[in-house]
C-alpha cells in the first residue's frame, strides 16, 4: 500500500519535471518584436554571428586553411559584405541544417546564411530577407541513367534521395506522383546512395549539384523542368528583428546592383574548392590529417572530461539511490530514469538550444554537459550494482569497529565495488567515446564532424568514413587494453 | 559494582513479527556470558542489538551508563569503538591486508600514527601465531586463520567488550580448537566477552553465565553447571537433549 504511493507520487514527479521542462523552454521563443533593437545590439557587440550548415559548396564549406579547417562559400562572402557595412566583425558558427532555424530562435545566432528559401512553415518562425540568389532545381544522376531520366516525370515510381528539411525535398514530395523517398541529413550520404545505385536521383539546387558533379566521375546533372520550381536564397532572421533584416536588405540591393554573387561571390569560393582528382584517395586523406587529429583532440577532451564528471555524478546518485532518505532517492531515480529513457542526441540538442535560453553556453561545453549528465546515470546504475554486490558483513564489520558509515564507504565498500565493475565502467567509457560523435550536431568540431568537413571538401563519399573508423577502433581498443591492464593492478584493492 | 553493560525492556520487531520483547540484563566487567538457544530464537539480532548493528525496536542499552539507543550518531561512533565485534563469517575487509584490517580503525577513528598501530597489531598478531601472514590478503586465509585475525582485529581498538556470534560455526572441525583456545585466553585476561555459540562443552568450561533465549524471551540465566545439569525450563531441557 505504501508503497504504492510512493510510486505513484514518483510518477507524478517524474511529469511534474518532464512538464517543467517543456514550459520553462518553450515560453522564451515567443518573445519577440516588443521593441526591436537587433541593428543596435550587433553594433554595441561589434560582431554578427552567421549561421550556416557547411556542406553545400560553393555556398558554404569547410576547406584547409594553412593546415587547420575553415568555413569557406559564397554564403561566407555575402556575409562579410554585410558585416563590413554595418561596420562590424563576422564570426561564422557551423551546425546542421536542421538546427539552423532553432539555433536563430533561440539566438544563438543573428542570421542564417544557409542557401535557404523561403517557405511558408519557416516564414512563421522567422522573417526573411529579400533574394540574393536564385537558382533553379536540378537532378543529379548516375551517367548511366543518361537516357531514361529526362526531367522530373521520369522519376515517378522510381526511388530518390533528398536532403531533409530542404526546399528540394518538399518540391519532389508535392511535386511528383508514386515516389518512394528517403530523406538524408548530408550531401554526401546521398552522393553515395546514388553512386551505389540505392537512389536513382538527387533534386539539388543548380550550383550545388555542379559542385558536386564536377568532382564525382559518373555523375551528371539534367535540368528538372519542374515548373515554379525556380529557387531564391534568402538570409533568416529572428522574427522582429526588422532593423537588422533592413540593413542587411540594403547590402543585398548593392550586390543585386552589380551581380556580385555570381560575379564575385561565388568564383571567390571556388578558390577554396580543393581538387583532389590527381592524387590517390590515401594521399588525399592524408593531406587531411589535420582535420583528423583536430578531431581526436576534440573526441577526447569530451571523452576525458565527461568521464570525469559522469563518474562523480555517478557515485553522488548512486548513493542517493541507496540513501534512506526518500527524497534523495526519488530525486536520483527521476534523474537516472529520465536520462535512460531519452535519447543522447535530444539531451545534447536540448542542452545546447534549450539551455542556451537561459545562458550561453557554447557547443563544446554543452556537448560535455550533456554527455556527463547522460553518462553519470549509466555509471550510478553500474556503481549501485557495484555497491549492492559487496556483501553486508563489510560494511557491518567496519561500522562494529567505530568507522562512520562515509568511512566504510570510502576505504571498504566502494573500492571493492569499484574493483568488481570495473569491466563495466571500461565498457562505458568506450560507448561514451563512440557517442561522442553526436556532439557533431550542435557544431562540435570532434571526429565524426570533421569526417563530415573532409567529405564535403574532397568529395570523397567512403575514405573519410573509414579513416575515422580506424581511428575510432584504435582509440577504444587501446582504451579496453588499458582498462584490462589496470584491473590486473587493482585486483588487490587500493591502499587508499 | 555498576554493571558494564545494561540492557532494558529491550524489544525488537521486524514489521510486526516481534523477535523478542522486554528483555532485562546485565553484564559485568570481566564477566564471559555465553548465549544459548535453538535456531532462530533471536540470538544474532539480540547481540546485534547491542551494538546497533540492527537498531532495537524499543527498550535501553546502557555502557557504562550511557544510553546506545538514543544517542546521536556521532555519540554512537564513540561508543561502538568500546564494542568489539566477531562474526560467522570473519568479515575481513577484502581489498585489506591483514595488518592493514587490523590497524584501519585504531588509525581512522582513534587517530593513532601508523607505526604505533602497525606495532601493537603485530603484537597482537604474535598472540594468535599469525605474525607471519601480516601482509597477505584474506583470500589467502584458512577460516581459522581468518577468524584469528578478525579476534586481533577487535582487540586493536582496546574494547571494553567483545561480542562473539557463533565464531566458529563456518570453520572445518579441526579448525575450532585453535579460534576457541584463543577465546579461552582471552576469558583468562578478564575480557569481557558476550558468546553465541553451539560449542556446549566450550560455554560449559569458560563461561561465568549462561543465558537461555527462546521464544522471544531469555528465559534461563544461569551458571553454567547449573543450567547444564539442572536446566528448569522445558525449553532448555528439549534443547539440551536435542544438543547432547
Ligand atoms: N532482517 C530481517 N528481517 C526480517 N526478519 C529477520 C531479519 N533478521 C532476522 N529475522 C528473523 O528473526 C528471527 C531471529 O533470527 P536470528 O538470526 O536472530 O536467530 P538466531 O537465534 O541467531 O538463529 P541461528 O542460530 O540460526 O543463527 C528469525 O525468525 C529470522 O527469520
Ligand atoms: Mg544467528
Amino acid at each position: 500500500m505504501k508503497n504504492k504511493m510512493k510510486h505513484s507520487v514518483l510518477i507524478t514527479m517524474l511529469l511534474m519535471i518532464a512538464t517543467l521542462f517543456v514550459t520553462a523552454f518553450t515560453v522564451p521563443s515567443v518573445q519577440a518584436s516588443a521593441s526591436d533593437n537587433s541593428l543596435q545590439q550587433i553594433k554595441q557587440k561589434g560582431y554578427i554571428v552567421m549561421g550556416t550548415a557547411p556542406d553545400y559548396p560553393p555556398y558554404e564549406f569547410i576547406g584547409k586553411d594553412n593546415g587547420g579547417s575553415k568555413v569557406y562559400g559564397a554564403d561566407i562572402e555575402l556575409g562579410k559584405a554585410i558585416a563590413k557595412d554595418l561596420g562590424v566583425k563576422l564570426k561564422v558558427k557551423s551546425m546542421g541544417f536542421d538546427s539552423l532555424l532553432v539555433a536563430l530562435q533561440t539566438k544563438k545566432v543573428d542570421m542564417v546564411i544557409a542557401g535557404m528559401n523561403e517557405t511558408p512553415e519557416r516564414a512563421k518562425s522567422v522573417d526573411f530577407s529579400k533574394t540574393y540568389y536564385s537558382s533553379g532545381l536540378s537532378l543529379v544522376l548516375n551517367t548511366s541513367d543518361d537516357k531514361k531520366i529526362k526531367s522530373y516525370k521520369d522519376l515517378q515510381g522510381k526511388t530518390i534521395g533528398a536532403q531533409i528539411g530542404s526546399v528540394q525535398y518538399d518540391a519532389v514530395k508535392k511535386g511528383i506522383k508514386n515516389i518512394n523517398l528517403k530523406g538524408m541529413e548530408n550531401i554526401n550520404d546521398l552522393i553515395l546512395a546514388l553512386k551505389s545505385g540505392k537512389i536513382a536521383a538527387i533534386p539539388l539546387d543548380t550550383a550545388v549539384a555542379q559542385a558536386y558533379a564536377a568532382h564525382n566521375p559518373g555523375l551528371k546533372i539534367i535540368d528538372a523542368k519542374m515548373p515554379g520550381q525556380e529557387s531564391s536564397n534568402k538570409i533568416a532572421f529572428f522574427k522582429g528583428a526588422t532593423s537588422l533584416e533592413n540593413a542587411a536588405n540594403k547590402t543585398i540591393d548593392k550586390v543585386n546592383k552589380d551581380n556580385l554573387y555570381t560575379k564575385k561571390f561565388v568564383p571567390a569560393a571556388a578558390k577554396h574548392i580543393t581538387n583532389n582528382k590527381s592524387q590517390s584517395q590515401f594521399e588525399t586523406m592524408w593531406q587531411y590529417k589535420n582535420f583528423f587529429i583536430s578531431g581526436i583532440e576534440y573526441t577526447m577532451i569530451i571523452s576525458v572530461v565527461s568521464v570525469f564528471f559522469g563518474i562523480i555524478l555517478g557515485i553522488i546518485f548512486a548513493l542517493m539511490r541507496l540513501s534512506h532518505n526518500w527524497l534523495l532517492h526519488s530525486i536520483s531515480v527521476c534523474y537516472i530514469e529520465f536520462i535512460r529513457g531519452t535519447p543522447q542526441l535530444v539531451q545534447i540538442m536540448f542542452i545546447y538550444f534549450g539551455l542556451g535560453t537561459i545562458v550561453n553556453v557554447p557547443a563544446l561545453t554543452s556537448g560535455i554537459i550533456a554527455i556527463s549528465i547522460n553518462s553519470g546515470a549509466y555509471v550510478a546504475e553500474i556503481i549501485r550494482g557495484g555497491i549492492n554486490s559487496i556483501s553486508d558483513g563489510q560494511s557491518e564489520a567496519a561500522l562494529s569497529l567505530g568507522l562512520s558509515k562515509k568511512q566504510s564507504m570510502q576505504y571498504i565498500v566502494l573500492p571493492q565495488a569499484f574493483k568488481n565493475i570495473w569491466p563495466a565502467l571500461g565498457n562505458e567509457l568506450v560507448t561514451l567515446i563512440k557517442d561522442s560523435s553526436l556532439a557533431s550536431v550542435i557544431g562540435v568540431g570532434e571526429l565524426m564532424y570533421q569526417m563530415r568537413a573532409v567529405q564535403a571538401d574532397t568529395y570523397l563519399g567512403v575514405a573519410p568514413i573509414a579513416v575515422i573508423m580506424v581511428i575510432y577502433f584504435v582509440i577504444t581498443f587501446t582504451i579496453s587494453r588499458i582498462m584490462k591492464h589496470l584491473e590486473g593492478k587493482i585486483s588487490h584493492g587500493t591502499n587508499d | 559494582m555498576e554493571p558494564m553493560i545494561k540492557i532494558e525492556k529491550l524489544t525488537k520487531k521486524f514489521k510486526n513479527n516481534t523477535i523478542f520483547s522486554d528483555i532485562n540484563a546485565e553484564v559485568h566487567k570481566g564477566e564471559v556470558i555465553s548465549l544459548l538457544g535453538p535456531s532462530g530464537a533471536g540470538k544474532s539480532t539480540f547481540l546485534r542489538c547491542i551494538n546497533m548493528l540492527g537498531e532495537p525496536t524499543s527498550g535501553k542499552i546502557l555502557l557504562d551508563g550511557k544510553d546506545l539507543v538514543s544517542s546521536s550518531e556521532k555519540e554512537l561512533i564513540q561508543l561502538r569503538t568500546h564494542i568489539g565485534m566477531v562474526f560467522q563469517s570473519f568479515n575481513l575487509f577484502e581489498n585489506k591486508t591483514v595488518i592493514d584490517n587490523i590497524t584501519l580503525a585504531p588509525i581512522k577513528v582513534k587517530g593513532m600514527s601508523k607505526e604505533g598501530a602497525e606495532e601493537k597489531a603485530h603484537e597482537l598478531l604474535k598472540t594468535v601465531g599469525l605474525d607471519d601472514k601480516a601482509n597477505v590478503y584474506p583470500d589467502s586465509l584458512s577460516g581459522g586463520q581468518a577468524q584469528r585475525i578478525a579476534i586481533v582485529r577487535a582487540l586493536a581498538m582496546d574494547p571494553e567488550v567483545i561480542l562473539f556470534d557463533e565464531p566458529t560455526s563456518a570453520l572445518d572441525p579441526e579448525k575450532v580448537g585453535e579460534v576457541l583456545s584463543v577465546m579461552q585466553d582471552l576469558a583468562k585476561k578478564d575480557m569481557t566477552m558476550i558468546i553465541v555459540t553451539h560449542e556446549m562443552e566450550f560455554a560449559k568450561n569458560v563461561s561465568d553465565e549462561i543465558w537461555f533465549m527462546d521464544e522471544g524471551k531469555i528465559q534461563e540465566k544461569q551458571a553454567p553447571k547449573d543450567f547444564f545439569e539442572n536446566p528448569k525450563t522445558p525449553n532448555a531441557q528439549r534443547f539440551l537433549s536435542k544438543m547432547i
